[in-house]
């Protein structure tokens, strides 16, 4: 009797403790922790940048969420863009020096940007997006639009020499793990030749094969396959 | 422990769940922007339309496969009686119990009874441990052409002495097996009453069960990152293998216990080997490797390895020298090695053809020949370990992912699974009559599944969420 009592208190204590999750304020505390992790690492942006950005889109969702009123998933997200930004700044200091090399990189560029337009408070991130390229279920083979993409791609990366890329390939989740590991590899090696062939020097580029490992979209739907059967540059 | 371990996953994996809630709500295939829809569009009676290279369609293609084993023996299973001095509190009776209740219904040769139902009938205070003091005739009314399993028990301090045995009830005999009572600790009870078990599917397959051996399989962990595990074939004493944060995929069982798997990482994706907590990196320089399988009697491991062109097949000792390519079409795709049983030859995937099918070559590189003729999509092979069945994914009319065997020399098909989810990544247990498997019959995320050779009986292995590509150690 005694130790169902307990029970019984354990669990009530347990129920109030997730109602109050669900159903507290906004997650004050975790966004905030999140914008200074994020403040610690933007030194880092020019050489985590892809870990930065998702974090930075991560706090972004966190204020959505916590705007609509889901707390839950708002802490969530705090989290993790906290666990991100942290991820981003570890992976910087790894190789400090060639973190200076990318960031001057990028620092020459925005000089010539600002020198172009007279604006240079230009958002690189935007300016530096290459076009991701995507794959109907299967196949590694070029579309002509992503012909023309890649020809987009090869001009930018001839006006900036100074920049290397990655370019990782990834499938949609269906089908082996094993298959889609190679088929990554043929999708990503087929982007590189194609830039090769425009001019793009074969030392700058490595490729990644990612398979199924890191889809872009979590869903099932056909929309969400679409998005994650692609190539995808990162600049370093 | 074991459980404490595995409940803690799954717990774990629970709280993942929620940053999945729109993947799953969105679990019906949707397929609108297939570009092979047209090709694989069938008619009723299963043909294959389009520009499909088939040769004819086997029936079987169509029938739908239901768990349930109409053959089943009866099997009453008894808690094990304490001979020995003095209560016992350390549970080991009912724990005997329950290991060979699960072991025996995973098996899909017994239908044990529950235990309500004996006791009505069966006075066990009465019921002895001898053919001469078993009450068959009680037993008997139990279930038509039964068996029943009874013992004894003895603890002393850390240490269990266990007898068990097994009888024809209707004859009215004990089974002779090839098992002997055993004094053992008390936390390997668990093994010992494996034994047992696998002694008495030697009666009736003449081969030696399974239980107690091994499976190994990826789980997902927070974010991409994927972890190595391995659990017992009967869901307990899942182990984590530790090894540093990543994306690590495709484990497999390579000599000496140890266990070869791939790493994805942003300078490349390489095959490593690990073994008592150290790791060893097997494949370097150049190029990206995926997937590996590992052949005893050769000692030789069969590899992806994509070259600067594409993927393809290459052989390896397993401390990663004496790399030698074995497949050389630039074209297409090569991957997914599986040995055949006396590692002469090597199952595969190639999608020469325009789709990935199902081909077989010697280990030189020689005699390629395909096997598979139907279907658009079919991957990862499977050699079993008793001759000449292959299992394989193939991805059916409708688009989904069942498990099929190929007869590597008639090319004759038999299908496994059907209308279970998806089911994937078969891999055969060491006596070649069970395989493992992945499905989503249960949720959008993949659990363990382990069948028969026929596809009748199937069982859940584990109920956490997020394992995959299963290898049954052999």
């Amino acid at each position: 009797m005694k130790k169902s009592a307990r029970f019984f208190s354990l669990f009530v204590t347990m129920a109030l403790a997730a109602l109050m999750g669900a159903c507290g304020g906004p997650p004050t505390e975790a966004m905030d922790a999140a914008e200074d992790a994020l403040l610690n690492a933007a030194w880092a942006e020019d050489c985590a940048q892809e870990t930065f950005r998702s974090a930075k889109k991560m706090l972004d969702e966190a204020k959505q969420a916590s705007a609509d009123g889901d707390y839950d998933e708002a802490k969530r997200k705090a989290e993790a863009a906290s666990r991100l930004a942290e991820q981003a700044r570890k992976d910087a200091e790894l190789d400090r020096e060639e973190c200076e090399r990318r960031k001057s990189a990028m620092n020459q560029i925005d000089d010539r940007l600002g020198d172009k337009d007279g604006s240079p408070g230009v958002d690189r991130t935007d300016v530096f997006s290459l076009a991701t390229i995507y794959f109907p279920f299967n196949e590694f083979a070029l579309s002509d639009s992503s012909q023309t993409d890649l020809s987009h791609n090869a001009a930018w990366l001839l006006d900036n020499q100074a920049l290397r890329i990655r370019i990782e390939g990834h499938t949609d989740d269906r089908g082996s793990t094993e298959y889609n590991l190679a088929l990554s590899q043929k999708r990503a090696q087929v982007v590189k030749r194609y830039l090769q062939t425009l001019g793009v020097d074969a030392s700058r580029m490595t490729i990644i094969p990612y398979g199924e490992e890191k889809p872009a979209s979590f869903g099932a739907g056909e929309g969400d396959h679409a998005k994650n059967r692609r190539a995808e540059f990162v600049t370093f | 422990m074991a459980y404490v371990l595995s409940l803690t996953l799954s717990v774990f994996l629970a709280c993942l769940l929620p940053c999945f809630a729109a993947w799953a709500q969105d679990a019906a295939p949707d397929t609108s922007g297939n570009p092979f829809a047209q090709a694989a569009t069938t008619s009723a009676k299963g043909s294959v339309e389009g520009g499909m290279n088939v040769t004819e369609v086997d029936p079987l293609f169509e029938i739908v496969i239901q768990p349930g084993f109409e053959a089943r023996t009866a099997m009453h299973i008894v808690e094990p009686t304490n001979i020995g001095d003095g209560d016992d509190s350390t549970g080991v009776a009912s724990e005997v119990a329950e290991i060979l209740r699960r072991d025996f219904e995973m098996s899909g040769l017994f239908d044990v009874t529950a235990a309500s139902t004996y006791r009505a009938l069966v006075d066990l205070k009465r019921d002895g441990f001898t053919t001469s003091t078993i009450d068959f005739e009680a037993w008997d009314t139990v279930a038509d052409s039964s068996v029943l399993v009874k013992g004894t028990y003895r603890v002393d301090g850390a240490q269990v002495e266990l007898d068990l045995k097994l009888f024809d009830v209707t004859a009215g005999t004990e089974f002779k097996l090839d098992w002997s009572p055993s004094i053992t600790r008390t936390a390997r009870v668990r093994d010992v009453v494996h034994d047992f078990v696998n002694a008495v599917i030697e009666v009736y397959t003449g081969e030696k069960g399974v239980f107690g051996t091994r499976i190994i399989f990826s789980g997902s962990d927070s974010g991409n990152d994927r972890k190595i595990y391995s659990i017992e074939n009967d869901g307990y004493g899942l182990t984590n293998y530790e090894l540093p944060a990543g994306i690590n995929v495709l484990p497999t069982w390579g000599p000496g216990g140890s266990v070869i798997f791939t790493s994805l990482r942003d300078d490349g994706d390489h095959v490593y080997s690990v073994k008592d907590g150290e790791m060893t990196q097997l494949t370097n320089g150049e190029g990206w490797s995926s997937g590996a399988d590992y052949c005893s009697g050769a000692n030789l491991v069969a590899l992806t390895l994509a070259t600067e062109e594409s993927p393809e097949i290459f052989t390896m000792r397993p401390d990663g020298t004496e790399l030698t390519q074995i497949t050389f079409d630039t074209e297409s795709i090569e991957t997914s090695p599986s040995w055949s049983p006396g590692c002469k030859k090597v199952a595969f995937v190639s999608n020469r053809s325009g789709y990935p099918q199902i081909y077989t070559m010697s280990v030189d590189g020689s005699d390629v020949k395909r096997v598979t003729w139907l279907g658009n999509y079919n991957t990862t092979p499977e050699w079993s370990p008793k001759g000449d069945l292959i299992a394989f994914t193939a991805r059916d009319e409708r688009r989904r992912f069942d498990i099929f065997t190929v007869d590597a020399n008639s090319s004759e098909i038999r299908r496994l699974t059907q209308d279970q989810g998806n089911n994937e990544e078969p891999s055969w247990a060491p006596d070649g009559n069970y395989l493992t498997f992945q499905s989503t019959r249960d949720g959008r995320q993949p659990r363990l599944y382990m069948m028969d050779d026929t596809g009748r009986w199937q069982f859940r292995i584990a109920d956490s969420p997020g394992f995959q590509t299963p290898v049954w150690q052999r």
